[in-house]
């Protein structure tokens, strides 16, 4: 009887980490063997945070799924509505007003910045670098006074319905968002010399969890995490929703393949949803922001299947929506990235990493447990 | 580029069912049979070579598990879906875990939720999201949430609550006509 | 490693000299925004208890309750919603579909309570601190239409078209159009309340929605035997409190009953077992008056097992609503497949008999119970000097005599006087036989009676309508006649109700014409009810007063329609009728 070498208990430490610590990223955990302060084998355990939304979706009415979708992702919960709104509309043909379709995308692109603010903060959060998640939250807020103004909730927005947006603007919305973002643009130098130009934070991200660029298409890795290994995937520019085929942009990639990399590409998002924005509010058209939808307690979405995606800050987020011509859906699969990241991608490149770094590395994952037990 | 992937599959399963196509995005669905050998066909040859998502619905009229496989093309940023129906009881679906490390959690998932075995998953069986179920398997459709949750922890105490239809209608009397009609209960 | 990477993350020092993005709570709190999500207020006033916002919670934080103080009323439930912030999640779902935008959110979020039983409370009937904040996250019914939307259109024919002969002027609904219509439909049943026949409204427009038509019909039956009149002709009370209403437009209800009936060529059949007489039990009931509320009293008579016979002196059942409302607003062949409902449920009709006192003594003897439902017959009096002349002649006596068969009144001029069905009729009638016709009523156009789409159609059928125009005298001239009448200015009423009449100066305005057509209501004619028998039943400006079961206080004498007091409308009759039954059924135990 051979004893796998990898969890033989007389040569290694077996450790849970999480699932309440504060360097896992929400409610997961991680069961670890250690060879020394070398991981030798690691299993993701996930089901902490499992609350049944699939099952719950497949019993309520299709408007009552908008404050539940929401709830898979909380820093960025447009995504949900966004991805689920879009299937909705492919099964039944609804039009989107043309100014709705720039409010949505506007809304996106806030909730991406706010996302990658905290995220970018949080990456020095769980250096020690206390500082820069405060930073990082407090900037965030500054988006979420925009979200309260425009959609009357901060974090969880219910906003963006099939057929447009459930509001149009405020008054002079466009001019308070400017502002937001002034003030951000001038802030973060300070946020990127206290953790881009900080040597320690450069020691401990730099050639640390590596993400070879072979893995991307066999895990089928998206967003920041391909994108820091030199992946020039972005739905965003591949397959174009709402109106992002008129604005203009480039694909943010690095190749450092590193946590450095990674933390990068999100800096550099933050520029890019800063410049997305200023060219939405510069030629929004103006129009309805809603088309009328029917008797939503009788509302049949035609029978049919679909599978919508977007673009988050984590990568492309995919809904499957099955509807078999009923008032309720059949089927409603989130696919969220964090599933591929968080299970085999990081049991997979743990394996070999340093006891210090897994939380290093499970932030730069964006791993987001919500994503992968819905 | 989504032509190419359908010519192929109408080369190689003439049978095989379009359910939706756009031009970055192709829906099929073939016998439960040929799924593997499309699966194949599309990662080898049609350059649907990333994995996204394996999902499973319960299409219990049917008496069928419908299986969708979803890859795509990240060169050209395509979807391919490839459905198969298989039968609900003891239902076996071959693995893709040796052509895809990430199938592992996603089949890992299905087995917990649907009860599907993926003969081929070398972890399969291992505890996923729902440590010691003994239940049915959840996400199938004859798992009735409202009765697991009355029979687990018990009856909740009813709030009041009148209906404003049946209410009116007993008020005004609707339900006494000459014939009698029944007040309809309420579910 | 660049040595400046060694310094830079200590430049985070500087920060400590500068203002503090933070606030300093609880000293400093920013209110919430305004459309901030927070707590419910409600409008109890506005509220009228739909329920709408139980049904599109999805967390069943919303529960309708009964309120002290709120009664239920015509349109009003009298329930509130209660609402449970163990369970609410702020999502403002019942906001954006609330049907008279009553609920709304206000700005407030922060509550401290020791009791948490308070965090369910009924908003506006339990106070709360932010019971007046007006800032908040509104209803906006413009922008979603979650609260009320417009009316499935029907095609209606064009007013050049329809005045050149009496085909029917709304086309009625097509199967889609009518199951769209019915999909908006909220089952609240509010116009339950309203329908004096207390139909099963929102059942059969669920059926209709759903396409079955044969149990809609079916519900159709159960209290109303004659749904294809109800559904062109029906003063529809039902739409008006209709809670689709309020933002946007009510239900077509009346259409889509028309809808169901015209799906069939045959309602006999689609009825089959559901429309047969019952078994006999041996009793016999006379029905006077084959019009609304004879026939209904008759049909469900007749299915519980009474041998019923109806008598009316004209030659075709469906009394004068039938015989007077134009071709164009109810066709006669809809008339006689519902008059087979009737024979095949085993109702007996006697047709040409005069209503007289003799009649009434014959049937007195002859059968256990009598229902009087014999309508209104006499004209109303203009009482406007000139009346007499022979071209002024009563509109309902014009319209009982057929006359889209056959007469002409081409390059005519007719005045008709009124504002109720009875003078649209007449006038839409007269246009369409050729004449300039010429509409005076006394008040403004908002005032009158009739339907208000009746008076839409009217007004673009080329009507020329006078409002505020007081008849002075009608004279006769060597050509015809001359109407003459002052302009009037509404004046408040001191005792209340609709403003007044009141000449404006003392001009007298003067219209030519050859007829004149007095359509100001009809009265009734007790005459034919011998003295005996009135003696016995408790009269009232010429109408018997019954108790609710219909009865008129005399031997097994029943009554109902409009020689009772009541709304004077078909429905009314109809559920005159239902109560009648119910009446008979009772007293003949």
């Amino acid at each position: 009887m051979g004893v796998n070498p990898a969890t033989d208990p007389k040569k290694t430490t077996h450790l849970f980490f999480g699932p309440q610590h504060p360097g896992v990223t929400g409610n997961m955990s991680v069961e670890m063997w250690f060879d020394g302060d070398q991981i030798t084998k690691a299993i993701t355990h996930v089901g902490y945070l499992h609350r049944g939304f699939e099952k719950l979706m497949e019993k309520r009415l299709w408007i009552q799924n908008f404050p539940l979708v929401c709830r898979i992702c909380v820093p960025e919960p447009d995504i949900n509505e966004e991805c689920y709104a879009m299937a909705i509309e492919e099964l039944t043909g609804i039009e989107v007003p043309e100014r709705a379709k720039w409010i949505r995308t506007l809304v996106l692109e806030l909730a991406r910045l706010a996302v990658n603010l905290m995220a970018f903060g949080g990456q020095g959060g769980t250096l020690g670098l206390g500082t820069a998640a405060m930073w990082g939250i407090t900037f965030r807020d500054f988006v979420l006074d925009l979200f309260e103004e425009l959609t009357g909730a901060r974090i969880y927005h219910i906003y963006i319905q099939p057929g447009g947006v459930r509001r149009d603007l405020p008054q002079g919305f466009g001019g308070r968002v400017e502002k937001v973002l002034e003030k951000i643009e001038k802030r973060l130098p300070e946020l990127d010399r206290l953790v881009l130009n900080n040597a320690i934070f450069k020691l401990r991200t730099q050639n640390v969890g590596v993400v070879k660029p072979e893995w991307i298409e066999e895990y089928g890795l998206v967003g920041p995490v391909a994108r820091g290994s030199g992946s020039v995937r972005d739905v965003r520019k591949d397959a174009p929703y709402e109106i992002y085929s008129k604005l203009e942009f480039d694909v943010v990639t690095e190749s450092g393949n590193d946590i450095f990399a990674r933390v990068m590409v999100r800096r550099r998002e933050m520029d890019l949803s800063i410049s997305l924005i200023r060219q939405i509010l510069s030629k929004m058209p103006q129009g309805p922001v809603a088309t009328k939808l029917p008797n939503l307690t009788e509302w049949r979405v035609p029978a049919g299947e679909v599978y919508s995606r977007v673009e988050s800050s984590r990568g492309e987020y995919g809904y499957y929506v099955v509807s078999d011509g009923s008032l309720k859906p059949r089927r409603v699969h989130v696919r969220g990235p964090s599933y591929v990241h968080a299970v085999p991608l990081l049991e997979r490149m743990l394996v070999g990493a340093n006891i210090a770094d897994v939380s290093n590395i499970m932030v730069s994952l964006t791993t987001c447990p919500p994503e992968i037990e819905r | 580029m989504i032509d190419k992937v359908k010519n192929g599959f109408e080369i190689r399963f003439p049978l095989y069912k379009l359910v939706r196509e756009q031009h970055n995005y192709l829906h099929v669905k073939v016998d439960m049979v040929s799924a593997m050998d499309a699966i194949v066909m599309a990662k080898t040859s049609l350059g649907h070579n990333v994995l996204q998502l394996i999902s499973t619905v319960d299409r219990i009229e049917d008496g069928v598990f419908q299986i969708t496989w979803i890859l795509e093309n990240y060169g050209a940023c395509t979807v391919l879906l490839i459905s198969a129906d298989f039968p609900r009881e003891n239902c076996l679906v071959p693995s893709l875990s040796q052509i895809w490390p990430a199938a592992s959690a996603f089949e890992r998932e299905i087995f917990e939720m649907y009860g599907i075995s993926f003969p081929g998953n070398p972890r399969e069986g291992e505890d996923f999201l729902l440590e010691s179920w003994k239940d049915t398997p959840p996400m199938r459709r004859d798992f009735e949430t409202e009765e697991y949750a009355m029979r687990v922890f018990g009856e909740r105490q009813p709030r009041e609550h009148i209906d404003p239809r049946q209410y009116v209608g007993d008020i005004v009397g609707e339900w006494n006509t000459p014939m009698g009609r029944k007040r309809k209960e309420e579910k | 490693m660049k040595f400046t990477d060694v310094i830079s993350p200590f430049l985070a020092w500087s920060r400590a000299a500068k203002k503090v993005d933070t606030i300093p709570y609880p000293n400093q709190q920013n209110p919430g925004a305004d459309r901030y999500r927070g707590f419910h207020i409600n409008d109890t006033s506005k509220c009228i208890g739909c329920g709408r916002c139980e049904t599109i919670c999805e967390n069943k934080a919303i529960d309708m309750v009964k309120v002290e103080g709120v009664d239920p009323a015509k349109g009003d439930s009298g329930l509130r919603p209660v609402v449970d912030y163990g369970r609410c999640c702020w999502c403002a779902l019942c906001i954006d579909v609330c049907s008279t935008g009553s609920l709304a959110f206000t700005n407030s979020y922060s509550w401290v309570t020791e009791n948490p039983d308070t965090c369910r409370y009924t908003p506006g009937v339990d106070q709360k601190p932010w019971d007046n904040q007006e800032k908040g996250f509104r209803q906006n019914n413009d922008v979603l239409g979650w609260a009320g939307s417009p009316r499935e259109q029907m095609e209606i024919e064009t007013p050049e078209k329809r005045i050149e002969n009496f085909d029917e002027v709304v086309k009625g609904y097509t199967i889609d159009q009518a199951m769209e219509e019915a999909a908006r439909c909220i089952q609240c049943g509010l116009c339950i309340s309203a329908c004096p026949a207390h139909m099963h409204i929102p059942d059969y427009l669920k059926a209709i929605a759903e396409g079955r038509f044969v149990d809609a019909v079916k519900l159709f039956y159960d209290n109303n035997p004659l749904p294809e009149m109800c559904g062109k002709v029906c003063t529809r009370q039902c739409e008006t409190v209709c809670a689709m209403g309020y933002q946007g437009e009510s239900i077509a209800i009346r259409w889509l009953k028309r809808f169901a009936c015209e799906q069939f060529e045959s309602l006999a059949d689609v009825l089959a077992l559901d429309a047969q007489p019952g078994e006999p039990n041996g009793k016999k009931v006379a029905v006077v008056g084959a019009g609304p509320s004879g026939l209904s009293a008759a049909y469900y008579l007749s299915r519980k097992g009474y041998e019923v016979h109806v008598y009316d002196r004209l030659e075709k059942g469906g009394g004068v609503s039938w015989y007077a409302i134009p071709e164009y607003r109810l066709p006669a062949d809809g008339i006689s497949k519902q008059m087979e409902v009737f024979e095949q449920a085993g109702v007996i009709f006697n047709y040409g008999k005069d209503v007289t006192k003799e009649l009434l003594t014959d049937l007195e003897n002859r059968f256990d119970a009598v229902y009087l439902a014999v309508g209104l017959q006499k004209p109303s009096d203009a009482r406007i000097e000139g009346e007499d002349i022979s071209e002024v002649k009563p509109a309902f006596d014009f319209l009982m005599n057929a006359p889209d068969k056959g007469q002409k009144l081409t390059g005519k001029k007719v005045i008709v006087i009124g504002g109720g069905n009875v003078a649209m009729d007449a006038a839409r009638t007269c246009v369409r036989l050729g004449a300039d016709v010429v509409l005076s009523y006394r008040r403004r156009i908002e005032d009158m009676p009739a339907d208000d789409e009746e008076i839409h159609e009217a007004m673009e059928e080329t009507i020329d309508f006078r409002p505020k125009t007081i008849p002075i005298r009608i004279e006769r001239t060597e050509s015809g006649i001359r109407y003459l009448y002052h302009e009037a200015k509404m004046v408040d009423n001191p005792k209340g109700g609709r403003p007044l009449p009141k000449p404006k100066d003392d001009v007298e305005h003067a219209v030519d014409a050859d007829i004149l057509f007095s359509a100001i209501g009809q009265t009734s004619d007790i005459e034919f009810i011998p003295e005996s028998m009135q003696k016995g039943m408790k009269l009232k400006w010429g109408r018997i007063i019954v108790n609710e079961s219909q009865y008129t206080g005399y031997k097994n004498f029943f009554a109902g329609g409009d020689i009772t007091p009541g709304e004077g409308d078909a429905i009314t009759a109809i559920a005159d009728g239902l109560r009648a039954v119910q009446g008979i059924i009772d007293r003949l135990r």
